[in-house]
């Protein structure tokens, strides 16, 4: 028989189209058109980004929940979460290229002191801004997933002297690796520009707080493209006020859309992007369902399972 | 082996403890602190007044600490049989690179964009593509266009060079002469001068240049304020032919207060600051020349004057 996904999606048409045209015998039901009070039993997947709580938990043909992106975090949160059931992560190659760029970018911006260059340019200044040269600039990316060592090794390519930090030791050409919570003193020491590209977890949450700034050389800047819940936001705020620290880019928060009239809008030492550093085309996400789809259907496990315990 | 050093723009300390440390035998004086001008054996230096290296009578070698020796070539007194020889040094090149990559990068990514809504407070997430997806032309294949061309391919970018005699680089799609432009410039969406500055090459980024790009085109020039046809950018801009420019470098420098450059949304200044030799990673090359010199062996990166790079 064929299998039955079900879909959690802000818009369906598109999703709806890209599923049928990737796997036309595939039988698609939405989250809007289930009845709480009767759980359909004949749900075999689930794709879905963050469902209200419990809706999963009451599917008893679960065979795999998609997540809809890169993060688990926002299903975990749900204290019902089916946690036996495999859960996917997306893992999308493009989304690493897209990180790539964009981490490479903001390492140069900051390098380069990209707000200087256009608040200069408004007050008509004419002005080196001497920075140092890449090899004078140490950059350390915390999070050595797929992502993180990607960004590692392409800001490495640029001649950065590039270290990352990670739960456990790695190896990674190019990339001075430190691990574990007696790892990170050395590795903040020594890190002018700080790329965060941890997965959210219970470990990880709050962890660029006001000691983890202090433990960083005056004058280093903070780049966070992982979530925005990795930052206590007034801590931040805190030492680039006291010029601790010199600068953040900052493309993910708290709560986002990031709301009206929060402070980081208008700091002078703020870049602000609204959570684009990767966002995976529909068509790439349908494919890798599809394709985990297909796999579990013959009997092989999918790709990507999330490692519930560890969070990622 | 007496070395003079001139700079208005340039501490020439660094210069003399490097220079101490690879060529221990020379001495460095730094102008106008010279003594006898015919003791001069070689002159380092930027941007010199016209007239200064006709001054030293027994000079034997004049080494540019820039890559581009366009001003230095300028001076109708500039002795000719005098080797004259532009910096190459890694330093020098990888911030070339740097600049280059963040502002194709920047482009690419919306980030003029992205600055602009930060500045209206306005949360609205812009279609984007891969760099592969993104077509980019980098003028001149010299030591600084092939390493930022070079690089901009290992970010996945799809690259394409032109220059004025064929090349060929790994990952870059090579065009070369007059005939080749107008199918390089076809496919450039993000377009970077890095050529150096000649009777051939200046004024290249034209309304006619740009008026042979895909519709929406960004322009990075960090060549020389002189290829540029400034009165055609802007209109060029406001027709929407071209999305934008990133200018480092500028007719007049510093670019003039009223200049419509300073103001237009959608140019970015930047103080012509996209690179600078460091008399550190430039100490091995100076120092491998200045022995080549004493040696009476050819000097590598020597200009040629007809070509004038």
């Amino acid at each position: 028989m064929a299998p039955t996904l079900l879909l959690k999606v802000d818009r369906a048409e598109p999703w709806v189209d890209g599923f049928h045209a990737e796997m036309p015998e595939l039988t698609l039901r939405m989250f809007e058109d289930l009845d709480p009070a009767n759980p359909p039993t004949d749900i075999d997947y689930a794709f879905c980004w963050r469902p209200p709580p419990g809706v999963l938990a009451g599917l008893p043909g679960l065979r795999a929940i998609f997540s809809a992106g890169a993060g688990v975090d926002q299903l975990l949160e749900d204290a019902t979460f089916p946690r036996s059931v495999p859960l996917v992560r997306v893992v999308d190659p493009e989304m690493t290229q897209r990180m790539t760029e964009f981490a490479v970018l903001c390492v140069l911006a900051e390098h380069r002191e990209l707000r200087l260059a256009h608040r200069q340019q408004q007050q008509g200044v004419w002005q080196d801004t001497d920075p140092p040269p890449a090899w004078e600039r140490r950059v350390g990316v915390m999070g050595l997933g797929q992502l993180g060592a990607a960004a590692a090794q392409a800001i490495a390519a640029l001649g950065f002297p590039v270290a990352g930090w990670a739960r456990g030791p790695k190896t990674i050409e190019g990339v001075e690796v430190f691990h574990g919570r007696d790892g990170l003193d050395g590795f903040l020491a020594r890190t002018d520009i700080l790329v965060n590209l941890l997965p959210l977890t219970p470990e990880t949450e709050d962890i660029i707080d006001a000691g983890l700034l202090a433990r960083l050389p005056r004058g280093a800047r903070v780049v966070n493209l992982a979530r925005g819940r990795h930052v206590v936001e007034d801590d931040l705020l805190a030492a680039l006020n006291d010029g601790h620290i010199g600068g953040a880019t900052l493309d993910v928060f708290r709560t986002e859309p990031l709301p009206e009239g929060h402070p980081f809008w208008s700091h002078p030492a703020v870049t602000v992007s609204p959570h684009i550093a990767s966002v995976t085309r529909r068509i790439t996400r349908v494919r890798l369902v599809v394709e985990n789809i297909r796999r579990m259907e013959a009997g092989q496990p999918p790709t990507n399972r999330v490692d519930v315990a560890r969070g990622y | 082996m007496n070395l003079m050093f001139y700079s208005k723009d340039d501490d020439p300390q660094p210069w003399i403890d490097e220079l101490r440390r690879t060529t221990p035998d020379a001495t460095v004086a730094v102008h106008p602190d010279i003594g006898d001008p015919a003791s001069i054996d070689a002159a380092i230096v930027w941007k010199p007044e016209p007239g200064l290296l006709a001054s030293l009578p027994n000079l034997k070698a004049i080494f540019s600490l820039g890559a581009g020796v366009d001003a230095l070539l300028q001076d109708p007194t500039l002795p000719i049989d005098v080797p004259l020889v532009r910096m190459v040094e890694p330093g020098l090149t990888e911030g070339m690179t740097d600049y280059v990559c963040l502002h194709v990068l920047g482009w690419h990514r919306n980030a003029p964009v992205y600055a602009k809504q930060q500045r209206c407070g306005r949360w609205i997430k812009q279609p984007e593509r891969l760099a592969r997806e993104r077509r980019v032309g980098v003028m001149g294949l010299g030591e600084l266009g092939s390493d930022a061309a070079r690089m901009l391919a290992t970010l996945r970018f799809d690259v394409a060079g032109w220059s004025r005699t064929p090349k060929q680089i790994d990952g870059v799609t090579c065009f070369a002469g007059a005939e080749q432009l107008s199918a390089f410039l076809a496919r450039s969406e993000i377009l970077v001068c890095l050529l150096p500055l000649t009777t051939q090459t200046e004024g290249i980024l034209n309304a006619r240049t740009f008026a042979q790009m895909p519709k929406g085109a960004a322009i990075i020039n960090c060549g020389r304020g002189g290829h540029l046809v400034e009165e055609d950018l802007i209109p060029a801009i406001d027709a929407g032919q071209l999305s934008g420019a990133t200018l480092d470098v500028f007719r007049t420098e510093p670019l003039p207060a009223h200049h419509a450059f300073w103001t237009h949304p959608r140019i970015l200044v930047t103080p012509h600051v996209a690179s600078i030799t460091h008399a550190r990673s430039a100490a091995a090359s100076l120092a491998d020349n200045l022995r080549r010199l004493q040696e009476g062996a050819p000097l590598a990166h020597v200009v040629d004057r007809d070509r004038g790079y």
